[in-house]
């Protein structure tokens, strides 16, 4: 176990590293001069382009640079935005609430709705079971901003249930974060319901589940302790895979209905080339998506101590 | 040799009926048919000028000559969609070429070679995983600014690992296979081996994986065009009328938005089915 756990989480802080070096070298991949691009061809006096200079060290060589930007951001260090000549750690800050809300509505969604949808084509045969394969193949192929604008037009515009546009205050954003989690959501919870679908099927027809049929014990007792805690560990991959793809793409949904989240400022900051706030908010994604891929890797092993085992002797 | 293994092949085929959903697979190649022409030879199908703007007819509903009705600029949404599908196919199809060439070759060179290679191999693709798509394509477009350069480079990098996870472990069960073990015994060298018997036998595979890629890659450019990174208006394309409808969405107007997105929708289903029965017929 210990070793299993030690060899994740090596895993998980190479790809970190790896993935940082990505982020931070986009800079010098950008053609042209670096403080150029950082300014974004604005005309800056000289005592702040030296500052500039002076902040990214533009003297070090390339590599040594690229360690002293991993430690600023190992302190929340992100440096700062050129565009709103502020710490691009505050910015972050202040949109990071409602990309992690959004994302959170639609984790318990995609969660609960995939594993009922799942569970209940997985266990009952015939009319039911067709409708929802039929409908969660279709929701799969649909991409979240073709969700979010069906949603827009149908609820909001059209029933005028929802508000369209904005997160809200505190008080209203749950409803105005309804549809976009349920756009985001969407396809994911179609995946979801069928991954869980299958493994309930698979399950159901191995000869535990058979015998413990036949010696008739309660149905209910008989999904719970048999099949589902021998599906959980497929379903608990395909809800947190899912989940951890939902930060990149919460960068569509938010921009579909105008939420002030990490998502839009990221396209806001790409198109006027804001680059300290690209490479924060992308460094801050693949973080969300690292970190809850290895939760889930380690969940494993507390889920199945048949793998644990295998995994010790391996 | 080689043929008598790709007979076996074929038999194995035929012994495995799949008349279920014929008439689904049947759709979907016409879609992708329907859709490669619009690609090759839009412009000249279309009935309009995709960009002739008319304001005092925005947002018309259908008409006759106005078969989806006309946009916010009173610009015909059929024809935009028509000579759109080029534009928004092209970028996916560079992105599978590529992705598929450089993720075969590796796959191919990491289960011959196996040991350091093969295992150091799989390790980077780990990591290379762990990136999500979109946000590598964000960010290559802030660094080559808006169009669809950035996103190609970025979208290509992000499927080579994907590419190379499923192939190889397909390579994998190929290579244990006594037909490759013959020609190595008869003392033919690995890349010989590799490229006359190994890739014709995986070649299936490969096209199935390219069409399941071809999905992904669609719905990630339309992603990148509707965040404005991508495609830039008023060139017709699906992504960005997604976009660009969605302001006819809030004002109640959604045809330009629900037309184009059906389209991607009715693309990618069709692409996933087909690529979904080539495998399902050539897995073991």
């Amino acid at each position: 176990m210990p070793k299993y756990l030690f060899q994740r989480i090596l895993l998980a802080v190479a790809a970190l590293l790896i993935s940082s070096f990505v982020v931070y070298s986009a800079l010098y991949l950008m053609p042209g001069d670096p403080i150029a691009n950082l300014t974004g061809g604005r005309h800056l006096p000289p005592e702040a382009l030296d500052a500039l200079r002076q902040r990214y060290h533009f003297g070090d060589p390339f590599l040594l640079r690229y360690v002293e930007w991993l430690g600023g951001v190992l302190h929340f260090d992100f440096g700062r935005s050129v565009i709103f000549n502020e710490d691009v750690s505050s910015i972050v800050a202040d949109k990071l609430a409602v990309t992690l809300q959004l994302v959170g509505y639609a984790a318990v969604i995609l969660t609960l709705l995939g594993l009922a949808l799942g569970l209940i084509a997985g266990l009952k045969k015939g009319v039911t079971d067709s409708i929802i394969v039929a409908v969660t193949s279709f929701l799969a192929a649909v991409p979240p901003y073709m969700a979010a604008i069906v949603a827009l037009s149908v609820f909001a515009v059209s029933l005028g249930w929802f508000p369209a546009i904005g997160a809200g205050d505190s008080g209203t954003r749950l409803l105005h974060l309804t549809l976009p989690a349920f756009a985001l959501a969407a396809s994911s919870l179609a995946i979801v319901a069928r991954v869980t679908r299958v493994s309930i099927r698979a399950e159901s027809n191995r000869e535990h589940v058979q015998t413990a049929v036949s010696r008739g014990l309660p149905r209910r007792q008989i999904i719970v302790r048999h099949v589902l805690r021998n599906a959980s560990v497929p379903i608990v991959t395909v809800v947190g895979v899912t989940v951890a793809s939902l930060f990149a793409v919460s960068a569509v949904v938010e921009q579909a209905f105008s939420l002030d989240g990490l998502g839009a400022m990221l396209v806001q900051a790409a198109l006027s080339r804001d680059i300290a706030v690209v490479q924060a908010i992308a460094l801050l994604y693949v973080f969300a998506f690292i970190l809850v891929n290895t939760l889930v890797d380690v969940l494993y092993a507390f889920l199945d101590p048949r793998l644990r085992a295998k995994k010790e002797l391996a | 040799m080689t043929t008598m293994s790709i007979t076996v092949q074929s038999v194995r085929n035929r012994i495995r009926p799949h008349n279920r959903g014929s008439i689904l697979t049947w759709v979907s190649i016409g879609t992708l048919a329907v859709a490669v022409l619009l690609a090759l030879f839009g412009p000249l199908l279309a009935p309009h000028d995709p960009n002739q703007t008319d304001i005092i007819h925005a947002y018309f509903a259908p008409t006759a000559d106005h078969w989806l009705g006309q946009d916010s600029q009173g610009r015909d949404v059929l024809s935009r969609l028509i000579v759109g599908a080029r534009s928004s196919m092209t970028g996916p199809f560079v992105v599978v070429f590529v992705a598929m060439i450089v993720g075969t070759v590796v796959a191919l060179s990491a289960a011959w070679l196996n040991g350091w290679v093969d295992s150091g191999v799989s390790t980077l693709t780990d990591i290379m995983l762990g990136f999500p798509a979109i946000v590598l394509a964000v960010l290559a477009s802030s660094v080559f600014g808006p169009g669809l350069i950035g996103p190609t480079i970025a979208l290509g990098l992000a499927y080579i690992p994907t590419t190379i996870r499923v192939l190889r472990s397909f390579i994998i069960r190929e290579r244990a296979k006594d037909y490759i073990l013959a020609y190595e015994v008869q003392g033919l060298s690995g890349l010989l081996i590799c490229a006359r018997h190994l890739f014709p036998n995986i070649l299936p595979m490969v096209i199935a994986q390219a069409t399941l890629l071809f999905g992904y890659a669609m719905v990630d450019f339309a992603a990148i065009s509707f965040l404005g990174l991508g495609v830039q208006p008023p060139t017709p394309d699906w992504g960005v009328m997604v976009a660009t409808g969605q302001r006819g969405v809030l004002l109640g107007y959604p045809m330009e938005s629900l037309a184009a997105g059906a389209c991607i929708v009715a693309v990618v289903l069709a692409v996933n089915f087909v690529g979904q029965r080539i495998s399902d017929r050539n897995e073991p």
